[in-house]
């Protein structure tokens, strides 16, 4: 909320600098978010008396005017509409610069000399009005300085700071420049001064023009109204539309910019009715019925249900009460009779209603957040006597006030040692007291140890022992609460049970040469689509986001592959090519409506480009699947898994069939690995690149960690080396070898490395050849040879047998 | 003949081992493989044996003399390397064979941060989901549906009961709905908000605390942050506690650290105020206990809350949000 400086001024004495000033009010929870001055530099403007006034001669819109600028007599081309010969206006000579940077120049306006600027208020920055240039009090003299008429005219207040300040919804009373001078009131012990009524009754009773009746109370708790007569439309006063051009209201007439006055001023939102147009001169409070539509003051007609709370004459709808009046009883220049308005509505009804409609006002703003229902009246009394200052009238004697079940204050006992428990304070009763009353609580003593206070009826925020406390430690000052530390007693909560994996994994893929990265975990609904999802797949199981930022940002992800392959279109845009990425986090999959999604979390991982670049020792060589095939046998490995087996596999999404695998510990599925098959990575942009994934469960992997690692006595006996080099058929898998020697030499097989492979594409033998090394060790004794070499002819016999391979010769 | 040829590969390979320096092993090269060779003196005499030995002959002889032309290639590169370690020059700036070193998110250097020092401190780190009840991430933190309070945070709705969670606060409920006190908890994890701009991503991570127990003070809140604040920002590091409102605690407080871009003279980052807002924490409110069935008159306790991006910003100077989520390497290297 934007608040100027001198309207504050107007109810506290502030005797400090706007910055200090700022400060205190942050500290006390109404937070400063920013202060601006207004009306500060308007230096070498002054103010100059319109001599005569003759017609362009080029231009029929533009008038010549001889200026009496108090150092001589200047011509000014002027276009305002509003000038007359013997008007004082400010005036800007040239070199004056405007706030808005611009300087002024002796120039030539349409061939006519033109050695300055008759200002408009919207050019100084005082308000938004161009309609013309400003026209001063006749009293001033020609030449004065502009800048210093606001000690001379206290209402102009040329110079200003604003305000802006963050108001946190427990506090609406603090939606008002009266609510914050009583703050500032309370915080630097000044006596708050209230604005001032002063209502002469001149007109008719109210009771025999209008009544009011709330067919549902619990929406309007409380309906006042008062008339005034013979009102006269027009602009306001520049004191006026200064403050709320200051506050960011934009003005329309003296009627409708009182009640927006009033509306900052007291936090009370009024509205304003044409009483003629009001039918049966009755107002009545009730819901809408279904199917009713009513057009607001914005001109937009609006659906409304039973919900929605009216305000109405004897036939239909004139206001969306607490958010916005109605087109059809609007002020307007002819009105000549005004009913205002001064009403509590239930906040959750206006709440509702103003979401449902999606029209939030500086009125609906208030209400929803909770008026004070006392005030009702004092603002309406308020509003009626500006009105009659500034448009004349007669009120009419009494206002109606419908306020069946009138406020009392609860009761709300305060402990002390409660308080000085929780917040780990030493204050005492009188200490508390004195804060209390500073806020205009009202206090009693209850007992030895307790107060019974009563907030007053602006503070809707106060209703529990609880918010006293907050008040007596935001009085107290959180600086002066001493600063202890807990000793934290172990409770019956355990780390969560993927946390040590996850330091653990990103711990060795970094080890292993990948940069995390972390993508949104939206996604397009497309995405499926480009990795290839067949109709049933899982990837298409989406979370769908009801109001996304985004097309491309409105599912929950059902994969990593995505943002990987995003990041990896990135960094190719930037000549990066060659990477190694993975990202920890989760997926999600749809579970049914209304129902939170299955979270599931994975590691995935990338290498694209280059494994090796060309370098002084070695050559270019590009990445394939066994570079991630062995980054994920290192980390499972560095994990303490055993047993881990790769299995070929043609049916993943998104990866080529002919270069994936999953992959499986003790007969489990951990994860997949593999090329990105052409499709997918054409459809992310990428079919220059060559990109190698994998993917692995974390829930599965965690099943499969050993808790424990076991130590195996390290062997005393010496290992024995046999190799073998066979000639196997093409599409024999070497683990399929390896299980045979292992199964065949049982406990005696250490090791089994395969340490050579050659396969000669272009030879019609549909043949290559592999050659293992085998370590044979027993854990108890020392091997010899005969006995391996009858084994290693066994095992041979055995590969022979199961393979149709041979033994190479040579 | 063959007796011959192997006794002659016998003599060869003890010569060989005694080869000191390049001449000789010229020598020994032209001795036993030249053209005149003794190997190949003896190859030619091939046409001597009975033809029915000469392919078993001529096996032999061409697998010695590969085997000795090997020998030699390896004491020439022997006596080569042994050459360098005295005479050659060692470029010690070549760079050397550097293996693939990786990097970690700096959003995870922080949380990884904060979560060790309050680790150390005895706080529990726990997790929760991601898409959350209405109920957890709004109601039980005494934000009831018709309440402006909602307004404070842009929620991405999933249905009318189902949100993405706007703030790691749901996870306080999930833990104290199953854990009596003491609970000492904090939970790590992506928030989702509706908001995008220069300065907001619509998913950011926060990390949560709680502590409830017997006798938890708003003196142990300010010592429990300013102890990690100290550790985190250094133990110079001003801060203070100013009053705010948030639903699920009362008081509430905001805490701000002395700016450490300008040291408090006032700058951009910090809007001129010499301040930067970095926590928010209060005392756990009454109306949230009632939620969990806890015994707000025997327990007390504290809760706060802290955005990593803004922490990340701070720690490394980076000045747009948005780095963070594009990941670029030029990015990533530097962490
Ligand atoms: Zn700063």
């Amino acid at each position: 909320m934007k608040i100027s400086l001198n309207w504050l001024r107007e109810y506290v004495d502030i005797d400090m600098q706007p910055e200090e000033l700022g400060r205190l009010l942050t500290m006390s929870g109404l937070e400063l978010e920013g202060l601006e001055p207004s009306g500060q530099s308007l230096g070498g403007i002054v103010v100059a008396r319109i001599i005569s006034i003759s017609p362009h001669p080029e231009a029929d819109r533009l008038s010549l005017c001889q200026v009496d600028t108090g150092n001589g007599e200047v011509q000014v081309v002027c276009g305002a509409p509003n000038i007359f010969s013997g008007a004082l206006a400010p005036f800007a000579g040239a070199g004056v610069s405007l706030p808005s940077g611009a300087t002024i120049s002796d120039s030539k306006i349409r061939g006519v000399r033109s050695q300055g600027m008759l200002l408009a208020e919207d050019e100084m920055g005082l308000t938004e009005d161009h309609t013309g240039v400003m026209i001063l009090p006749p009293n001033l003299a020609p030449g004065t300085p502009f800048s210093s008429m606001s000690s001379d005219l206290k209402r102009f207040e040329l110079a200003d700071w604003v305000f802006d300040l963050s108001i946190t919804p427990n506090r609406p009373d603090w939606t008002s420049v009266l609510g914050v001078a009583r703050e500032i009131a309370a915080l630097i012990g000044q006596r708050l001064r209230r604005p001032e009524i002063i209502i002469e009754e001149g007109g008719s009773h109210i009771a025999g023009l209008a009544s009011v009746s709330i067919a549902d109370p619990v929406g309007c708790p409380r309906y006042a109204a008062g008339v005034i007569q013979g009102v006269d439309i027009g602009p306001s006063p520049f004191w006026m539309r200064r403050r709320l051009f200051l506050s960011g209201i934009r003005s329309i007439n003296n009627i409708v910019d009182v009640t927006n006055y009033v509306l900052l001023e007291m936090g009370q939102p009024l509205h304003a009715f044409d009483y003629n147009k009001l039918r049966e001169n009755r107002i009545i409070v009730r819901r809408a019925e279904k199917g009713e539509t009513f057009t607001t003051l914005d001109g937009e007609t609006r659906p409304l249900n039973d919900e929605s709370l009216m305000i109405c004459d004897g036939e239909r709808p004139v206001a969306l009460a607490g958010i916005m009046g109605g087109l059809n009883s609007e002020i307007t220049p002819e009105t000549q009779d005004v009913l205002l308005e001064s009403a509590f509505f239930d906040p959750v009804t206006i709440r509702r209603c103003s979401k449902r409609l999606g029209l939030s006002t500086e009125a609906s703003y208030r209400f929803e957040r909770g008026v004070d229902i006392e005030g009702a009246t004092t603002a309406l009394k308020r509003a009626m006597s500006l009105v009659y200052q500034l448009a004349g009238g007669s009120i009419a004697s009494g206002i109606i006030d419908n306020y069946p079940r009138p406020y009392t204050p609860p009761d709300i006992r305060l402990r002390i040692d409660k308080i000085n428990r929780l917040l780990g304070t030493s204050l005492t009763k009188d200490a508390v007291t004195g804060y209390m009353k500073a806020l205009e609580m009202d206090v009693r003593d209850s007992g030895e140890d307790q107060l019974l206070i009563s907030p007053p009826s602006f503070r809707v925020d106060i209703t529990r022992e609880a918010d006293l406390i907050e008040e007596v430690a935001r009085v107290f000052g959180y600086e002066n609460i001493p600063v202890t530390y807990p000793s934290i007693r172990p409770g019956q909560v355990n780390d969560a049970p993927e946390l040590a994996l996850s330091d653990q994994i990103r711990q060795i893929m970094s080890g292993l040469g990948f940069a995390e990265i972390i993508t949104y975990s939206f996604i397009s609904p497309k995405s499926a689509d480009m990795l290839g999802a067949e109709e049933e797949s899982p990837l298409r199981k989406f979370v769908p986001i009801l109001n996304p930022l985004a097309i491309d940002q409105s599912v929950m992800r059902t994969s990593l592959i995505p943002g990987i392959l995003n990041t990896v279109a990135v960094n190719v845009a930037h000549y990066e090519k060659d990477l190694k990425l993975f990202e920890w986090g989760k997926v999600f999959f749809q579970m049914g409506e209304d129902l939170q999604p299955n979270e599931k979390l994975l590691l995935t991982a990338v290498i694209t480009g280059l494994a090796q670049k060309k370098s002084w020792h070695c050559d270019d060589r590009a990445v394939d699947f066994y570079d991630i095939k062995g980054v994920l046998e290192a980390l499972l490995a560095a994990l303490g898994l055993k047993d881990v087996t790769f299995k070929r596999e043609k049916d993943f999404n998104s990866y080529d069939p002919e270069v994936s695998a999953g992959v499986y510990c003790k007969g489990s599925a951990l994860g997949r690995v593999g090329r990105v098959s052409s499709n997918v990575l054409e459809a992310h942009g990428l079919e220059k690149i060559n990109a190698f994934l994998f993917e692995l469960d974390i829930a599965a992997l965690l099943k499969e960690i050993p808790e424990t690692r076991r130590f195996q006595s390290i062997a005393r006996f010496p290992a024995v080396y046999r190799d073998i080099s066979l000639l196997l058929n093409r599409n024999i898998e070497s683990a399929g070898v390896v299980d045979i020697i292992k199964e065949k030499g049982s406990d005696l097989i250490e090791s089994v490395e395969i340490f050579d492979l050659y396969e000669d594409i272009k030879s019609d033998r549909p043949e290559k050849s592999l050659a293992f090394r085998i370590s044979y060790r027993s854990k108890d004794r020392t091997l010899d040879g005969a006995e391996v070499n009858s084994l290693h002819e066994t095992i041979i016999d055995e590969i022979k047998l199961k393979t149709g391979g041979r033994l190479r010769e040579g | 003949m063959k007796e011959q040829l192997l006794e002659l590969e016998k003599k060869a390979l003890s010569d060989l081992k005694a080869i000191n320096d390049a001449t000789e092993l010229e020598q020994f090269r032209v001795a036993y493989l030249g053209k005149k060779g003794l190997i190949t003196s003896v190859m030619k005499r091939l046409g001597e044996l009975p033809p029915d030995e000469r392919p078993e002959f001529g096996k032999l002889a061409n697998q010695v003399k590969a085997n000795l032309s090997r020998l030699l290639e390896d004491v020439r590169e022997d006596l080569l390397s042994r050459a360098a370690g005295q005479k050659s020059f060692l470029d010690v700036t070549l760079p050397g064979r550097i293996p693939a070193y990786g990097h970690l998110h700096p959003l995870t250097l922080v949380i990884n941060e904060v979560c060790r020092i309050l680790s150390r401190m005895g706080f529990k780190v726990v997790k929760g989901p991601n898409v959350e009840l209405d109920y957890y991430n709004f109601e039980a933190l005494n934000i009831p549906r018709d309440h402006p309070a909602r307004d404070m945070q842009d929620t991405f709705y999933i249905s009318d009961n189902v949100v993405l969670r706007t703030h790691t606060s749901p996870i306080q409920i999930r833990v104290m709905e199953t854990q009596k006190p003491p609970v000492s908890i904090i939970a790590p994890g992506k928030v989702y908000r509706r908001d995008s701009d220069v300065s907001h991503t619509p998913m950011f991570h926060q990390v949560e605390g709680l502590l409830v127990d017997r006798h938890v003070t708003f003196g142990d809140l300010k010592g429990t942050l300013t102890g990690f604040l100290n550790e985190m920002f250094g133990r110079e590091t001003r801060l203070r506690f100013r009053p705010s409102f948030f639903p699920f605690t009362e008081p509430s407080a905001e805490v701000d650290i002395r700016c450490v871009i300008c040291g408090g003279k006032g700058c951009r980052t910090c809007s001129n105020t010499g301040w930067l807002e970095i926590l928010g924490s209060g005392m756990v409110d009454p109306a949230v206990y009632g939620f969990v069935d806890y015994d707000a008159e025997v327990y007390s306790g504290f809760a706060f809350g802290m955005g990593i991006e803004r922490l990340a910003m701070l720690k490394y100077g980076i000045d747009d949000i948005q780095l963070f989520y594009r990941n670029g390497m030029r990015f990533l290297r530097q962490f």
